[in-house]
């Protein structure tokens, strides 16, 4: 890892713990990154947490970069509290109808920061298990002004809701994650979320009442969550942050064998602890909340390398570098076909319905993101798959559903 | 006067936001960015207060005189009023 990258850990760190005190030499280190920081910060969508990082510090900032400060974190706080009333919209709707959901990420994740500006969120996701009521929801949905647009995931509907200028977005998921290459996994994961009671969650600065999912079964789901992107094409600190902080606040409240054998029957008991580790060691995650045993070790090295990972995606992979998926195993010729074949029915949606096509659409497509890479991401196919190689090794040492 | 109870004095970093929070629906219109005098006068607006209270208050709080406070509280209940910020 990069000398900045080490502090960009340290000061998330510090944003997540009031009582951390840096030592002078962090601070002075601070202030001449300061450019870099603030690259790494937008990158990662934690521009907040070191907006208020720096307060504490009492670091000087120029007119320049208190300027953009200003601007930027006022946005983002705005840009929050327009997603929590969209929340407010949603979950007052569908309890008007009577429809059980559980509300995933966004606002039940806000209560984890102080102050809550510092998560930022940009769609509501529901999770509704039920077809017969999904479909419901989908007809009040639309009653109210929402619409479906089309999207390419299996997991959920997109609906998109615009109001004072502005244009929302919900996931109404059927699954809490895409289908992974393991069919096994997938059946698994959809017996898990199929029983699983409904919590109520309260969002005090909003007086903000909705269903989510139980502690044990939140916690199993920001992991399977971070397996999604990391699988896609990566993520950044802002889930790490999630997790720590999850652990931090519940560790105790959560029901350990169950989230072990949560674990167990889904093979993440590596992903578990690297992840978990991960915290440890660059977020100050404290050995208390390390209830659920650290059942596989790895070395300083490679976590190094899974953290350095993390930091080059930025948030969700979208970042510097073009990133494509990876995956766990030896199905993953069969997992590419599958990548490739959906995103031929995505760029020949018409076309697609036509299966004596497909071998010229396959061919078609494959071209297009050769084209794209070069001209449009101006990024080399090579480096691409350099990259995914890169990652691939390091999704190895992991084990998934294994 | 006092602060109408939906609307919340939120504090990030150095930055002051006066938000409608506990209104079931609101625009971006309806919130406010402000400064610590403007946090500090609507610490002050939890309580019912008249005008000349809050004046008196910055008077001894900042040390200004009387005529600039009262401009810039005049302002400021404006802005707030404007937002529905007041009850």
């Amino acid at each position: 890892m990069k000398p900045v990258e080490t502090l960009f850990c340290q000061i998330m760190e510090y944003s997540l713990h009031s009582e951390k005190i840096l030592p002078p030499e962090t601070k002075d280190a601070i202030s001449s990154s300061l450019p870099e920081l603030i690259q790494y910060s937008k990158r990662h969508g934690t521009l907040t947490s070191l907006y208020t990082c720096l307060c504490r510090l009492a670091i000087s900032l120029s007119s320049q970069e208190a300027s953009f400060f200003q601007a930027t974190v006022t946005a983002y706080a705005k840009g929050t509290y327009q997603m929590i009333s969209f929340t407010q919209k949603v979950v007052s709707l569908l309890k008007q109808a009577s429809l059980p959901y559980y509300l995933l990420k966004g606002v039940s994740l806000l209560s984890l920061y102080s102050p809550f500006e510092c998560r930022r969120f940009g769609d509501v996701d529901i999770l509704i298990p039920d077809p017969a009521v999904r479909k419901k929801a989908h007809e009040l949905l639309l009653s109210h002004g929402f619409t479906q647009i089309s999207n390419l995931a299996d997991h959920h509907w997109e609906y998109t809701f615009s109001q004072h200028g502005h244009t929302f977005l919900l996931e109404v998921h059927n699954a809490v994650i895409e289908s992974q290459e393991n069919t096994a996994f997938n059946q698994t994961i959809q017996e898990i979320f199929q029983k699983v009671p409904y919590e109520k969650g309260y969002f005090a600065p909003a007086d903000l009442s909705f269903s989510t999912l139980p502690v044990t079964y939140n916690g199993f789901y920001l992991l399977l969550h971070m397996l999604h992107h990391f699988l896609s094409s990566g993520f950044g600190i802002k889930l790490l942050m999630d997790w720590c902080l999850y652990l931090e606040q519940f560790h105790s409240s959560m029901d350990i064998p169950l989230f072990q054998n949560l674990l167990k029957k889904t093979g993440l008991e590596g992903f578990y602890s690297a992840m978990t580790l991960l915290c440890k060691n660059y977020l100050g995650l404290s050995k208390e909340c390390l209830v659920i045993p650290i059942q596989t070790s790895y070395s300083q090295k490679y976590l190094e390398e899974l953290m350095a990972e993390l930091l080059d995606a930025g948030e969700f992979g979208t970042d510097t570098t073009v990133r494509m998926p990876v995956v766990s195993q030896e199905q993953r010729h069969f997992y590419y076909f599958h990548q490739i074949h959906l995103q031929m029915k995505h760029r020949f949606p018409k076309k697609s319905h036509y299966g004596f096509l497909w071998p010229f659409l396959w061919i078609a497509t494959i071209f297009c993101f050769l084209w794209n890479n070069h001209f449009l991401r101006k990024a080399h196919t090579k480096t691409i798959l350099k990259t995914a190689r890169k990652r691939q090794k390091l999704i190895n040492q992991l084990k998934l559903y294994q | 006067m006092k602060a109408n109870s939906l609307f919340l004095l939120r504090k990030i970093g150095e930055i002051y936001l006066i938000v409608p929070l506990q209104k079931k629906e609101f625009s971006p219109q309806e919130i406010l960015t402000t400064n610590e005098t403007g946090a500090f006068l609507w610490n002050l607006l939890q309580k019912e207060c008249t005008k000349k209270e809050l004046v008196s208050a910055m008077e001894s709080y900042y040390s200004i005189d009387p005529d600039t406070a009262l401009k810039d509280i005049d302002q400021y209940l404006q802005q707030l009023d404007a937002i529905g910020a007041l009850s």
